[in-house]
């Protein structure tokens, strides 16, 4: 046998029978079974992807919390709720002056539950509130200059300086 | 190559046919599994038996796209997807992995004496561990040529190389097996 390479393109005699001897595996009786069944498999409809009904759950439950949150903590959308007077009939900005002088709680809740029936005594109807126009603000507009204007000197719906308010009952009438 | 599968079979098979298909994994899982056996020199059977299954699943995807028109055979086209699904498998493994020769021993002729099948079976494995020492693309010329009557032009187009360097691969491959051969006369002059 040469070492030399052989140009030519037909391998000698000795060469085939030399590679004879390299025997080659045969394939299991179910292969051709095993193939197809994969590739039918493969064919198939393939069902949507575990991990965008992952994603999607994930990204609901986020959502959800989200809202929640947002609900519990407050925000434009949030429940209105007894201790917020702004919610009962739209916070007009008149009771500021009480509270920030040193009025109680029990004054600032006194005034917000009034709010709500329409009879209080013109503190909020001074202010152009809500209730302006109906019925019934001629009769609170005449509450309303009798308290501030009888009183020289006395600010409109101021009421602490009002020595009638000493025996105003809950609704501020004069018991 | 085996002769081809026939005209209405392929044709069913390129139209998705289960049975055309079975029918044309079953023409050509011999040739195939020898092919792919050969390339992965006496690893794993099961090895052997996934690239097969890999090589086979790609040219079911790609049967429909195969004009029986065109200048390929289809064994031809076949062995294509097959060399090149083994290539890519060798490249992605440990080229030290053990060898199993348990499955490539040489066929015994049923006459032969207990000393001449002592004889061809340290021959066989002689010649797949020269053809194990050579790298995976030169291995696949030759095997191509060989066993599978590839002619260079198709070797070329299979293994995407021009025809001199598919010359000169084989050159050196049947090289390598001269050598192997010489050391074995050798040694059994010896013996």
């Amino acid at each position: 046998v040469s070492p030399t390479p052989d140009r030519s393109d037909e391998f000698s005699r000795l060469e085939r029978a030399a590679l004879a001897h390299w025997q080659a595996p045969s394939p299991a009786p179910d292969f051709a079974d095993r193939v197809l069944a994969r590739a039918l498999a493969e064919a198939a409809p393939a069902p949507p992807p575990r991990g965008r009904l992952a994603v999607a759950a994930l990204a609901l439950l986020v959502l959800g919390g989200a809202l929640s949150i947002r609900s519990m903590v407050g925000g434009p959308g949030a429940v209105p709720t007894d201790d917020q007077p702004s919610a009962l009939g739209g916070y007009d900005g008149g009771l500021r002056p009480e509270v920030s002088s040193g009025a109680t709680n029990d004054v600032a809740s006194e005034v917000s539950s009034t709010e709500g029936d329409g009879v209080d005594p013109g503190v909020r109807l001074e202010q152009g509130g809500a209730g302006r126009g109906d019925g019934r603000s001629a009769v609170r507009d005449g509450v309303s200059r009798h308290l501030s204007g009888d009183r020289p000197g006395a600010l409109p719906g101021d009421r602490r300086r009002d020595p009638r308010r000493a025996f105003a009952g809950p609704r501020g009438q004069p018991s | 190559m085996a002769n081809e599968l026939d005209e209405l079979t392929l044709a069913r098979a390129r139209q998705g046919e289960p049975a055309a298909l079975s029918a044309l994994v079953r023409h050509y899982e011999k040739p195939v599994f020898a092919l792919v056996g050969r390339l992965m020199c006496s690893r794993a059977p099961a090895a052997i038996d996934d690239v097969a299954q890999e090589a086979f699943i790609r040219v079911i995807r790609g049967i429909s796209r195969f004009d029986p028109s065109g200048p390929a055979r289809l064994s031809t086209w076949i062995v294509t997807v097959a060399t090149r699904t083994c290539l890519n498998a060798l490249r992605g493994r440990n080229r030290d992995a053990p060898l199993d020769g348990d499955g490539q021993a040489a066929a015994s002729d049923p006459g032969a004496s207990p000393e001449e099948l002592v004889l061809e079976r340290e021959r066989g494995h002689r010649i797949e561990a020269a053809m194990a020492a050579l790298p995976a693309e030169m291995r696949a010329v030759l095997v191509l040529r060989a066993y599978h009557d590839l002619d260079y032009p198709e070797i070329a187009a299979a293994l995407d190389l021009e025809v001199g360097t598919v010359k000169s691969r084989l050159s050196r491959a049947r090289m390598a097996l001269r050598q192997v051969l010489a050391r074995g006369e050798q040694e059994e002059q010896r013996a």
